[in-house]
């Protein structure tokens, strides 16, 4: 007989609420390990204490009211918060073992097997050819050229709508389509995770269901941590969920974010142990 | 649902409406002003160059070839902007391999390297300073650095030989360094306009900021970049004061012509078309003041108009390409 | 604490969805309450035998139905249009097994109804006849105790139910020794009669019990509770 209660026993999805002991081996298919993050604008915090496993080779979402920092921590592991001057970061990410803010570690080596895509649609303002090129290029990587790039359009189904015209200016295209060659652009690389940071938002539906199902595809072969404001995208399409919302600062009169409840999607969605979660994926609170 | 007409009193109402027009009186009236104004701008510039090309048109249908390759003489029949032209020739060639680079690159920092401190946001505003210093006081600095201090050096350090005091090298020196701030400035606005998005992209996909830099900003900011160096390269052209500081000769000059490529001339007294004009106007013989200074005017508007001409092509090029 | 720390419960969020959510609980009560009474009519037919009783329960039957078809259209209305999840898709569910559970007690009170013009025949055989009155009681107060857990949404009266049952189990056990022991001439078709009421009485109970494990399902979420049915 079940458990009676009204706060139902938790399923096997891994829920990490304290940080792992130094030397600690994460359980096996873990890819990243995020312990005691925090991330610092100046002297403001605007993310605290998170700490989050990511499975590899799943769809992990992100998600919550607007300003809890979700883009922030997906920008930490890749080190894109670098680029921002006041942005400091503290607690570590491992990714393999390896905590990506390591003084040892190089940034760009590390964006190269941890790829994003971002909001807008932004393809260089050069041929379709060039912008999936670019990478590879940049990356030393060796082999033909023509070939990598037919792959990568491939994976990003974009390659039958492009084959002949791959010298034309990738401004052309539309807005999911422009979209679809940043992801083949990301995937050129040969990353092992593919960060996307609300990738549907500036689409119609129509482009929108074609990149949910380009990442159903992709997923066997790569890790995906997906930023949406959607709800029913991150039901759709994640197999965890991380809810994070906003714990405000009453002295100082700011937001930080927060991480509340890290399940299984299906968990999230139909019986979340959370209250403020059950609050947010109900939409009584935005 | 059956369409509904409408009713005739519905009608006439919704029509009386929509088409009174209020008659836009301080719109037009502004409007009209504004072209006033435009008129008046290019009123005046017409003026300029129709009296100029009119004073001029005179020696320049008559002799062109001779007026341009001559060197002054005292005769107005015989005079020509040679030696002017190759002082100014040299002049926009210090500007540009002197000036563009440099101010190119140091725009390239300041917007891609430089850290935002106060520091920087000092240096900034120095520059803009810089921009506005009047031109006559770096034919002062030019003065006080290669024409007295650098001569004054002992040969093994290169003092002589180097500028040797008044020449084009000195001129063309001071010129690159007057026209830098507006180099560097514009250079700085055409980076800042690159959108970030296309940054972001190429850094995630693992290219480091040289990379990012050199395939992805310069190429989007050149056609800004290349508008900069047609303004600084103008300006570069029709400056006078520096040059009568530095050196430039006022009053004829002997000898021929020479090649107008010629490296040893640099080492030499020299003049150029702007200081040539300004002599000319000045001078009572007959024939200088009416007929060869306006000759002079245009050919240097010309020279300036190819110049410019030249960076415009590569501008719009780059800009389709976008 | 509504909203928790960091996030404010807007109002307005929804307010059009959480008023209809509102609504469709009200109606699923009022078809309750609709269900009880006809319960109640069972009871009485059964005590006495009132034919007249007996047809006004069969034309009440058919408001229950209607009420049925639109409750149900109701809510899978709000499934659609409002893409419910959590708590709201649960509720949703929940209504939707209830209302079939609802309708299923109404119609199995119409079964014994219709067996009014037995009831003298019944009356014949008194031990037998308070049994099967003592079952309909009890259907009639575990059906209240039921209709009291949805309104309160409590979660221990629902899981107080099955226990309550197994005393009706008792009383159906009690009755088929009543029938077995019959013998005489009429015995047959009192029989089938008897087996027939008391059948469907005991299944009252059965529905009244799988109500409580919907509900159970609504406040706790565990799938399992869906999957209990009468067999």
């Amino acid at each position: 007989m079940p458990v009676e209660s009204t706060t139902p026993a938790r399923p096997d999805a891994p829920r990490l609420v304290r940080a792992p002991d130094p030397g600690e081996e994460p359980a096996s298919g873990e890819l990243f390990e995020v312990c005691d993050l925090s991330v610092y604008y100046g002297s403001f915090r605007a993310v605290r204490d998170v700490n989050l496993r990511i499975p590899e080779r799943c769809i992990t979402a992100f998600i919550g009211p607007s300003g809890c920092g979700k883009t922030t921590i997906l920008r930490c592991f890749n080190r894109m918060n670098d680029l921002v001057e006041t942005a400091r970061v503290e607690g570590r990410i491992l990714y393999h073992g390896v905590d990506l803010y390591d003084p040892a570690v190089n940034p760009v080596e590390v964006r190269r097997r941890i790829g994003m895509v971002f909001q807008k649609p932004n393809p260089f303002p050069k041929s379709i050819y060039d912008n999936v090129a670019y990478g590879p290029k940049v990356a030393g990587l060796k082999g033909d050229m023509d070939e990598m790039v037919e792959r990568s359009l491939r994976r990003a189904a974009l390659w039958e709508e492009v084959k002949d015209r791959l010298k034309a200016s990738a401004m052309g295209l539309s807005g999911g389509q422009q979209q679809r060659l940043c992801i083949a652009r990301a995937l050129a690389v040969d990353p092992e995770v593919v960060l996307m940071d609300e990738p549907c938002s500036a689409l119609d539906p129509i482009a929108t269901g074609r990149i949910e199902d380009l990442m159903e595809e992709i997923k066997t072969s790569y890790t995906i941590i997906i930023v949406t404001h959607n709800m029913q995208q991150a039901a759709r399409v994640s197999d965890q969920c991380a809810f994070f919302t906003t714990e405000v600062n009453e002295t100082s009169d700011t937001r930080t974010g927060i991480l509340v409840e890290f399940d299984g999607t299906e968990k999230m969605f139909s019986t979340p142990s959370d209250e403020r979660t059950e609050n947010y994926v109900t939409g009584r609170f935005g | 649902m059956a369409a509904v007409a409408p009713h005739p009193r519905t009608a006439e109402l919704v029509r009386a409406r929509l088409e009174q027009g209020k008659l836009d009186v301080a719109g037009t009236l502004f409007r009209w002003l504004l072209v006033g104004t435009l008129a008046l701008s290019v009123g005046v510039l017409a003026v300029l160059l129709i009296d100029v090309v009119t004073g001029g048109w005179g020696v320049l249908s008559s002799r062109l070839v001779d007026f341009l390759t001559s060197a002054d003489r005292t005769s107005a029949e015989e005079a020509g902007v040679f030696q002017g032209l190759r002082g100014t020739f040299w002049i926009g060639v210090f500007t540009v391999v002197l000036a563009f680079p440099v101010g190119i690159g140091a725009a390239i920092y300041l917007e891609e390297y430089a850290p935002r401190s106060r520091f920087t946001r000092i240096i900034d505003i120095n520059i803009r300073n810089l921009a506005g210093v009047p031109s006559v006081v770096y034919g002062i600095l030019g003065l006080a650095i290669f024409v007295k201090t650098l001569a004054s050096l002992p040969d093994w350090l290169g003092g002589g030989p180097l500028t040797g005091g008044r020449t084009v090298m000195s001129g063309g020196i001071i010129i690159a360094i007057l026209v830098l701030p507006i180099v560097i400035i514009t250079s700085a606005e055409a980076i800042r306009a690159v959108p970030d998005s296309i940054r972001e992209a190429g850094f995630g996909v693992g290219a480091t900021r040289w990379e990012v830099v050199r395939s992805h900003v310069l190429p989007y900011a050149l056609p800004g970049i290349l508008t900069g160096t047609v303004l600084a390269l103008a300006r570069a052209l029709g400056e006078a004061a520096p040059l009568i500081l530095v050196g430039a000769v006022q009053g004829r000059l002997g000898g021929g012509p020479g090649s107008l490529v010629d490296l040893g001339q640099l080492q030499e007294r020299f003049t150029a078309m702007p200081i040539m004009i300004t002599n000319w106007s000045g001078e009572f013989a007959e024939g200088f003041q009416d007929e060869l200074a306006p000759a002079a005017i245009v050919v240097l508007l010309v020279f300036v108009f190819l110049a410019n001409g030249t960076a415009i092509l590569l501008r719009n090029r780059y800009a389709k390409r976008r | 604490m509504p909203g928790g720390p960091g996030g404010e419960l807007d109002p307005r969020a929804r307010s059009h969805f959480s008023a209809e959510l509102d609504q469709l609980r009200l109606q699923v009560e009022v078809m309750a309450v609709r269900v009880a009474q006809a319960l109640d009519r069972m009871g009485r037919v059964l005590a006495t035998g009132d034919e007249e009783l007996a047809a006004r329960a069969v034309a009440a039957d058919d408001e229950v139905d209607a009420m049925l078809v639109s409750l149900t259209e109701r809510s899978y209305d709000l499934i659609r249009r409002e893409a419910p999840v959590a708590s709201d898709l649960r509720f949703l569910v929940s209504v939707l097994r209830v209302l079939e559970e609802l309708e299923r007690i109404a119609d199995l009170s119409l079964r014994v109804v219709k067996h009014a013009g037995e009831v003298p025949r019944l009356m014949s055989n008194e031990p037998m006849f308070r049994t099967l009155a003592s079952m309909a009681e009890m259907a009639q107060n575990l059906y209240r105790t039921a209709l009291d857990a949805w309104s309160a949404q409590d979660l221990g009266a629902a899981r107080a139910l099955a226990d309550q049952s197994r005393i009706m189990d008792g009383h159906y056990a009690t009755l088929l020794d009543h029938i077995l022991a019959l013998d005489g001439p009429g015995a047959a078709p009192l029989a089938v009669s008897a087996v027939l009421v008391g059948r469907a009485l005991e299944r009252i109970a059965d529905h009244t019990v799988i109500v409580g494990e919907r509900l159970r399902y609504l406040l706790t979420g565990d799938p399992a509770y869906l999957a209990a049915e009468v067999r």
